[in-house]
This record gives C-alpha cells, structure tokens and sequence, in this order.
C-alpha cells in the first residue's frame, strides 16, 4: 500500500492533489517512527488515543482499514474504496475535470 | 508555613495516565522489535520454511512482550492517591490493558460498589464483552444490569444499557426483538449529542451524507504534530481520504 501512495504523491506534486489520511496510530511515537522508516509524508488527522474507535472512524462509521473516499475539487465524493490503477484512473479524472473549467 | 514535602500535589490523574501509556506504548515497540528480530534469526527461518508452526510459536513466545499485568497492578498503586473519576480514570486504564482477570475483577467490584455514576465508566463499558467474560459467571450476569439499574448517570446507562441491547438482540423472539427496539429508542434519547449517539447513528450518517455524488461532511482535527485543521481547507484540490494506520 506505502509504495503506491508515495509514488502517487511524488507523481501528483504539482497537481492540485493532496492525500490526506486519518491515522488510527494510538502510540504517536510509533506513527512518527514507523512514517519515517516508509516515507510516509502526507498529512493525518490523528483519530486520538483510542484508534480505531476514535472519533472520526466512529462517526464515519468505519468498519473496515484501509477504506478509502476519493472527494472533487468541489469536496464531492465521487470514488469509494479504489486502490491502485483504479484509484489513479479516479483521480486523474477529477484532475482533468478541473482544467476544464 | 508547612514543609515542602508537605506542600506537594499530587500530578492530575490524566497526567499518571498519560505516563502509564506511554511506558505501555514504548514496551510495545520494543515487543515488535524483538518479535521482529526473531522473524530473521536463522532458527525461525528453518522452522518457517519447514511450516513447523510450534517452533516458530516458541521462538515468538521466548521475545519481550509488554509486562501488561504490571503495568496494570502500577496503575491500581496509583488510583490510592486519588478519589471520584481521577480514581474511577486510573482503576479503568488498569482494567482495560492489562486484562488480567484479577486486575478486572478488583476494579469491577469497587465501580460496581462505589462509582456507577462517574462518566470514566464509559470507557468500560465500551469494552463490557471482553471485560466481562475475565470475570466469574455470577458477577458477569450482573455486571450490566448493576450499572443500568444503580446509576444516576445518562450516559452511563445508556452505555450499560446499549452493551445490553447487544446482548438481547441475538435472543430475538418477537417480543425480545420488540422490547430491543424499545430499549434501542431509550438509548438513542439517552445518548443524543454524545459519542455513543454518534456510533449507533453511524450507519444512518454512512447512508445520508457518505453516499458517492454527496457533499463530503467536514472533518475537523489535529495532524499527528497537533496542528489543527480541516478536511474543507483542501477545497479545490482532488482528495484521497484514506483511513489507515501501522499498527
């Protein structure tokens, strides 16, 4: 999964593109150290000490690690749960979708 | 003017917490190091490849793992100095990590006895299956119903009473399943505008505003560095939100 998303980072970093994550680390010292060792470079809302029943998993319901929304640049949702070409499909269409306008 | 000694205060139990997670956090790391330094040794490699899963099992076993049991007993030490929820806050962490029957039943019995209204309850209760099945069958029966009958707690019903509703939902005759409703709708009044209302309307909030072509809800919150912001300060730009983590 790590490789994936650093490739898609570096390859989208002029693109008006940002992957951001929702961590569900409990122990932040682990998460810094464990980003460092996998180039894990993208920003985290941190779901807080109880992690995977912090607060953002629980209102979102989530029941299933990684689950994945791909949002427009209007802040839709337009893609769930896609992973590798499917999710670099999904996002170069959105990115397109913006140069048009 | 009195001593010094004497002048002292107690640090806030949320500060003992804080400490008492953080040697449970850094034993944990040092437990995945040296699980992991087992996985590369040659005898585990051998057994690996050979599929000889009880050595391999033995070699896992001999690793540091996280003295949990002690941890537990140290947070129990520390509840001495404090009373109400700090005490209530330091006898949950106890119970919750170290899940050791003896730390559990101990605490159990004393919030059981003495503290069904302290909020830190909660934090139990979200955890009441695998907290109850540490304790004797007959405490275990009425761990649940103690709370939801004694306390004068809301939220601490609601909780005690959801763990319940839980329960009863897999009995499901017709009039089982229409007095779970009935306790469902009790619980949702209790619980509007907390945590818990918020699980048990998760999947409502999943169908009503998660759905593909829908305005993505804004998510407010602090990065790992603890800077604050926005899931809407990305407005403009195409976003991967991705749930995950290392553990």
């Amino acid at each position: 999964m790590f490789p994936h998303e650093r490739s898609l980072v570096q390859r989208l970093k002029d693109k008006p593109f940002a992957l951001l994550g929702v961590n569900s680390d409990p122990d932040k010292v682990y998460y810094s150290e464990e980003a460092k060792a996998n180039g894990v470079s993208w920003r985290s809302f941190w779901n807080g000490p109880k992690g995977t029943f912090g607060p953002i998993s629980i209102k979102w319901g989530i029941k299933s690690w990684p689950t994945i929304y791909v949002i427009d640049a209007k802040g839709v949702i337009r893609f769930k749960n896609v992973r590798g070409e499917e999710m670099d499909a999904a996002i170069d269409e959105l990115l397109a979708e913006i140069q048009k306008e | 003017m009195l001593p010094a000694q004497e002048v002292r205060q107690q640090p806030p139990a949320e500060t003992v917490v804080e400490e008492l997670t953080a040697e449970l956090h850094k034993q944990k790391r040092e437990s995945r190091a040296a699980h992991a330094a087992v996985r590369k040794t040659q005898a585990y490699r051998e057994a690996s490849r050979n599929g000889d899963r009880k050595v391999t099992k033995a070699l896992m076993a001999a690793a540091m793992s996280p003295d949990v049991v002690g941890l537990g007993k140290k947070a129990l030490a520390a509840a001495d100095a404090y009373q109400g929820d700090d005490r209530v806050k330091l006898l949950v962490w106890a119970a919750l990590k170290s899940r050791d029957p003896e730390i559990v039943t101990t605490v159990v019995d004393e919030i059981l006895a003495k503290h069904l209204d302290s909020t830190e309850v909660t934090q139990l209760l979200e955890w009441a299956s695998s907290i109850s099945r540490l304790l004797e069958p007959a405490k275990k029966k009425v761990f649940l119903s103690t709370i939801v009958d004694g306390t004068k707690n809301d939220y601490v019903r609601a909780w005690a009473m959801y763990k319940m509703a839980g329960r009863t939902r897999r009995g499901a005759s017709a009039e089982e399943n229409s007095k779970h409703v009935e306790m469902m709708a009790e619980i949702k009044k209790l619980a509007a505008g907390t945590e818990l209302g918020e699980l048990i309307d998760a999947p409502r909030f999943v169908a009503e505003r998660l759905q593909i072509g829908m305005e993505v809800p804004d998510i407010v919150g602090e990065d790992l560095g603890g800077v604050k912001f926005k899931l809407s300060d990305y407005r403009g730009k195409v976003v991967v939100l991705d749930f995950w983590g290392f553990w």
